[in-house]
């Protein structure tokens, strides 16, 4: 599970250090084209859905608290 | 295998969401005009102006094959070609311009649009960067500009990208993220409607629980529409809300289902709760879509693509490129707006039935 975990954060981490090789050139491409707002733009679908998730998962655990009364 | 008989449209939403946020976020946008120096020039005698290109790839060679980079201006449908180009770097442009002269009497400016094709790139247009003036021309002398003219071939481009659009860059791709929520709203809230019907049909509640729950996830979905469309209008129009018809509209339409959810909550009475709410829902959708769809289109301004015409947008705002992208985006949400509408109805319908019991 550890091994599994570790593998998956430096699998993470390698995706961001190849973020810093883009050029200095495309980095000011990006700045001046507006991306962070695409970005922003898919930050904010992704909070929703998972606030949204969060409120399902409520409501599955008072399910389940029923179902343990019983 | 049963499983995946009756789930497979669920695999497909997330694959097309997937599908459409990788190349949403992967794919180039341009060529486009960024701008021309000078702006401003008299046509009468040769000129030359430096083109900035947006994400252009101009090559210092072409095979002679090829044919080259070509522009034109173009001044009231007509146009010229520039005599020379050359080549700056990937993004330049130098571009040389015979002077028109033609023995008229009045002088006046027109803004012309830059026509720029090439192997690669196909054709693409700046248009309206470039102040040409005409001194002692009429327009009817315009007519020898077309002589001395050749017509582009209108090439298509050799290469996948989004279209370069003014002020909006690289935020022209949020079209595959933001738009797609309306149309999932849209679909969603309809379905949530004719489960409404068949509750008030059948008095079964399994219909209202699906009506409500259909009803909760289009709300979810019109608020992402705002919360998505706010952010990026705030650096496309620079305010985060105007007095757009098509913002007016689904903010109202958002708040007429908020609406409902507050009526559910403020009704005791487990029968009278969904026969009311039914009734409600049913009179609320039509509504809900006259001010989204028919009252935005009946405007005479909107800064929404689309107003005055087509429903969502005119063709003139997608690239055949973008629709690969955007009709699998607005699938893709539709399919995965209802299966966390149907998981919110099973759970919901689990609640209910431990309660009634």
């Amino acid at each position: 599970m550890i091994k599994k975990t570790g593998l998956a954060l430096m699998l993470l981490f390698l995706t961001l250090t190849s973020y810093a090789d883009v050029t200095e050139s495309r980095d000011m491409f990006f700045r001046s084209g507006k991306y962070n707002v695409v970005v922003a733009v898919l930050v904010i679908i992704f909070v929703f859905l998972v606030v949204y998730l969060f409120r399902l998962d409520r409501k599955v655990s008072t399910l389940e608290d029923k179902e343990g009364e019983k | 295998m049963q499983g995946f008989r009756s789930h497979w449209w669920k695999a497909l939403g997330a694959i097309l969401v997937l599908y459409s946020i990788y190349l949403g976020t992967s794919t180039e946008v341009g060529p486009g005009v960024v701008r021309v120096t000078p702006d401003n020039v008299s046509a009468n005698s040769s000129f030359e102006v430096q083109i900035e290109g947006y994400n252009t790839h101009f090559k210092d060679h072409y095979d002679p094959k090829e044919g080259g980079v070509h522009v034109w201006y173009k001044v009231l449908g007509k146009l010229q070609k520039a005599k020379e180009v050359k080549v700056v770097d990937a993004n330049h442009l130098l571009a040389r311009f015979d002077g028109v002269n033609l023995n008229t009497d009045t002088s006046f400016v027109r803004s012309g649009t830059i026509v720029i094709e090439d192997v690669h790139h196909g054709m693409f247009l700046g248009s309206k960067m470039l102040a040409l003036h005409f001194d002692k021309n009429a327009e009817a002398g315009l007519d020898s500009l077309e002589n001395a003219s050749v017509v582009p071939q209108k090439r298509d481009q050799a290469y996948f990208s989004f279209p370069y659009r003014y002020l909006l860059y690289e935020t022209i791709r949020n079209l595959n993220f933001h738009v797609p929520m309306w149309f999932t709203m849209i679909v969603i809230l309809l379905i949530s409607f004719i489960y409404s019907i068949s509750h008030l049909n059948t008095g079964k509640r399994v219909y209202d629980i699906r009506a409500n729950a259909f009803a909760k996830v289009g709300l979810l979905f019109g608020l992402m529409g705002i919360a998505t469309g706010m952010f990026w209008a705030n650096y496309a129009w620079g305010t985060p809300w105007t007095k757009d018809p098509k913002l007016n509209g689904a903010a109202v339409g958002v708040l007429m289902y908020i609406a409902y959810q507050i009526l559910r909550g403020s009704i005791d009475d487990e029968g009278k709760v969904a026969r009311i709410s039914a009734v409600y829902n049913v009179l609320a959708f039509p509504i809900f879509i006259v001010l989204i769809i028919v009252l935005p289109r009946l405007a005479e301004f909107s800064l929404h693509p689309g107003a005055g015409d087509s429903v969502g947008f005119s063709t003139y705002d997608l690239n055949n490129h973008l629709r690969k992208v955007f009709y699998p985006a607005v699938l893709g949400w539709i399919l995965v707006g209802a299966w966390v509408s149907q998981l919110t109805a099973r759970i919901d319908k689990l609640i209910n039935d431990k309660e009634w019991k």
